[in-house]
């Protein structure tokens, strides 16, 4: 079954085309990158597969159904972008809680599970404006795993991280993907991604092609 | 219900901004009034209406009262509506499923806070002309004047919002900021703010009500539908 198929998908933004024609079809359960320079679309790409851009032409279908048609999201997706962005006055338990209570899927021990799984202390009562960079990236990866979705699309998940966590987030990847799920992620770290991902994609200038030796 | 709960627990962390408009400005609303009317205790709440949300035709000095009314909602709605984050409101979209739910409950949630804003303001108001032992205070009027003008700031609000999101945030901010100056000074049909004022509420008060619910439904629908259409950069 397909988890991810973009059908001839181009978007233009202030007559700038920042995807164009991408065609390509991801199967589920595979952990697949995408490699490319800052600017090439990489994170477009993961706009577009997540509902939250519309492309100008062309379709995208998530697990056969396809998006701002049948659905406007994703049903079941875990996301990140870019720089994390959290509610700086609460703790990140609490910031967690109020995204997790939107769907009520899980309650507080998978959400301090989740938190435990990239190393992040659910009992530290401190405010996310006082943690570092890091341990933002940490929370923000706990948020789009803790609900355990089918699909989950990260965007240089290990920024910010040090050595041993960038281990642990892969070793973390391997297991949400052992679990079933899909897993889509872009890093600067191209040899970590040749290891990790069962296949990978560069994206250039809006265009996406297959590297060649990834199965 | 839980969702709009969700939403509320969101804006506990602007609490003492929230508190600080909904009370501040009726209080300073008051002081000023005080200092401007001979407040005794032989005035009618027909009186006091009029001199708080009466058209400034009859009484020069109201658009002063007006204009802190309506500068202290603007205030709210930029609390009450901001992005608080604008990744964490991407999460929490993706989550919603639904764009149009997501907005459904904005609005329902900045009318709310419109009903608490004004209902703080016309507490604050009875409180202080109890203090100051006047008779007559409660009449039926206060409800329906505040039931007018919740229906006419929301419009405004409203209106602001569309603008927002069909042009620039600067366009919505410099048309609403004219709409209620020109509200306040002019005092004209033609300007929404007049049928806010307790001198305009007359025999056809229910047909500007329905007038008014109906214009919420279609500025209320055209965000929708706006919002479902948008890219969330």
């Amino acid at each position: 079954m397909l988890a991810v198929q973009l059908n001839q998908v181009s978007k233009r933004i202030k007559g700038r085309e920042v995807l164009s024609d991408v065609t390509l079809s991801i199967e589920k359960g595979k952990i697949v990158g995408f490699v490319g320079r800052n600017g090439s679309g990489k994170s477009m790409l993961f706009r577009v597969m997540t509902g939250l851009v519309k492309p100008t032409a062309g379709e995208v279908s998530i697990f056969g159904e396809t998006l701002h048609r049948t659905i406007s999201f994703p049903r079941s997706v875990g996301l990140i972008l870019e720089k994390p962005g959290f509610l700086e006055n609460y703790s990140g338990f609490d910031n967690l809680k109020l995204l997790a209570d939107i769907q009520r899927k899980i309650g507080p021990e998978r959400i301090k599970e989740s938190m435990v799984q990239v190393g992040l202390d659910p009992g530290d009562r401190r405010r996310v404006k006082a943690y570092s960079l890091g341990m933002k990236q940490k929370l923000a990866i706990a948020q789009a795993i803790m609900e355990e979705p089918e699909l989950i699309l990260l965007d240089e998940p290990t920024n910010g991280l040090d050595e041993d966590s960038v281990k642990k987030v892969y070793d973390l990847i391997k297991k949400e993907n052992e679990r079933g799920a899909t897993i889509l992620l872009t890093s600067h770290h191209k040899a970590d991604i040749e290891t990790l991902c069962h296949e990978v994609y560069k994206v250039d200038a809006g265009k996406v092609s297959k590297v060649e030796g990834s199965s | 219900m839980k969702l709009v709960r969700l939403k509320f627990r969101l804006l506990r962390q602007d609490f003492i901004k929230i508190f600080l408009l909904c009370f501040g400005i009726p209080i300073f609303t008051f002081l000023l009034i005080a200092g401007n009317e001979m407040i005794t205790s032989e005035w009618t709440a027909h009186e006091f209406l009029h001199v708080f949300f009466g058209s400034v035709m009859n009484l020069p000095l109201n658009w002063m009262y007006w204009i802190f009314l309506s500068f202290g909602y603007v205030l709210l709605l930029q609390i009450v509506w901001k992005p608080h984050v604008h990744m964490y409101e991407i999460y929490q979209i993706l989550r919603y499923k639904d764009i149009g739910l997501y907005w459904q409950i904005e609005l329902v949630v900045g009318f709310l806070f419109t009903v608490f804003y004004l209902f703080c303001y016309f507490a604050v108001m009875f409180t202080a002309l109890s203090v100051l032992r006047v008779q007559a205070l409660w009449d039926v009027q206060w409800v329906i004047i505040l039931f007018a003008i919740t229906l006419n700031l929301f419009i405004h609000a409203l209106i602001w919002l569309t603008l927002k999101m069909y042009t620039l945030v600067e366009v919505a901010n410099i048309v609403s900021v004219l709409l209620f100056y020109t509200g306040v000074r002019i005092a004209e049909p033609y300007i929404p703010l007049y049928y806010a004022m307790v001198d305009h509420i007359k025999g056809y008060i229910l047909s500007v009500f329905a007038m008014e619910l109906v214009i919420i439904l279609i500025l209320a629908a055209f965000i929708i539908r706006k919002a479902k259409t948008m890219d969330l950069d």
